[in-house]
């Protein structure tokens, strides 16, 4: 079956057609949110509400559209949401151990940046890291990245040079 | 321009869609901000990539019990019926108000007696509601200058 058919049928209700769409792009998606989160175990999670989402607004898809790209949007906003709930979390922890007098023992997830991917990427805002995991890893144009992070082109261009001037100081500093 | 002035532009945020633009002109232009951004192929080597995440185990397995949204034919229909049934209600309101009548509104004649300058002294000589005779009740609330007056019909 083409891809056109298995969304076709995925749109109907078909979970095998849906399974099978997946599975072509779910090894992309992880990808994008491991490069997002930093930490395996969260990429899964946000690659997993990615999907859920994804079946959820099926009915929303056009078909015109390219389905990985659809599907890699969806991945990209869940990750910046759930990147935005942990600078919460780990705030309110930082917060809660200044009151105690002592540095908050929190997180695990400040530290769960994976080693792989982490390290560099983790330097940079998640609106940044958004824009460089889409444009570099996932051939995004400024154009679609800034459809997504709702701004204008020249501020992804922008992020994207900034990005890559970080890393390189990174990348230099020997990390 | 100077680059590191447009470093510094980029630390102002937010960043509005005109300093964006000048600053995406310049950064496309200049070999010196150029040289300063580390290229594609070295970023890639920095992160994950979909070819080396091929022994992860598949994430279909989770989605599998789900159904889509209704958002097909059946959610169309589903706003459809909605608006059906709010013109039936907007009916039944309008049928309803044209059919029940309406109170009567007292009828009656009231005589104002004037009894020196301040003071008004009033005589109900006749009240009515639909025509029917009524019973005329006039209460003092205790506060200067306040009386009430209101016909009782009788229901019997």
């Amino acid at each position: 079956m083409t891809e056109e058919e298995l969304i076709r049928n995925a749109k109907l209700g078909d979970r095998a057609a849906f399974s099978e769409l997946v599975s072509c792009h779910e090894k992309k998606l992880l990808a994008l949110c491991w490069n997002m989160m930093g930490d395996r175990d969260e990429a899964r999670d946000a690659a997993q509400d990615a999907l859920l989402q994804a079946f959820q607004n099926l009915a929303c898809f056009d078909a015109g559209r390219s389905f990985i790209k659809w599907l890699l949007g969806i991945g990209a906003k869940r990750c910046l949401d759930r990147l935005r709930r942990r600078r919460t979390f780990l705030k309110y922890f930082q917060e809660y151990g200044r009151e105690r007098g002592r540095p908050a023992d929190a997180p695990a997830l400040a530290g769960a940046v994976d080693g792989r991917a982490g390290r560099l990427l983790q330097k940079l805002t998640p609106k940044e890291r958004a824009a460089i995991s889409l444009a570099v890893f996932e051939d995004f144009t400024a154009r679609e990245i800034a459809t997504l992070q709702g701004c204008s082109e020249s501020t992804v261009r922008v992020r994207l040079f900034n990005a890559r001037v970080k890393l390189k100081k990174e990348v230099a500093n020997g990390l | 321009m100077d680059c590191k002035w447009v470093r510094f532009a980029y630390r102002l945020l937010p960043l509005p869609a005109w300093r964006a633009l000048w600053l995406a002109r310049h950064i496309d232009h200049c070999s010196c901000c150029s040289a300063d951004a580390l290229d594609d192929e070295a970023i890639l080597s920095l992160g994950v990539t979909a070819a080396g995440l091929m022994d992860e185990p598949p994430l279909r397995p989770f989605v599998v019990g789900m159904r889509p949204a209704p958002r097909g034919r059946a959610f169309r229909l589903s706003y459809v019926y909605g608006a059906f049934l709010a013109v039936v209600a907007v009916g039944v309101v309008v049928v309803m108000s044209r059919l029940v009548p309406p109170a009567a509104a007292p009828q009656g004649i009231v005589t104002v007696m004037e009894d020196g300058d301040d003071a008004r002294v009033f005589a109900v000589l006749e009240a009515t509601i639909g025509g029917k005779p009524v019973r005329p009740v006039v209460f003092k609330p205790g506060q200067p200058g306040m009386t009430i007056v209101w016909f009782e019909k009788n229901c019997n």
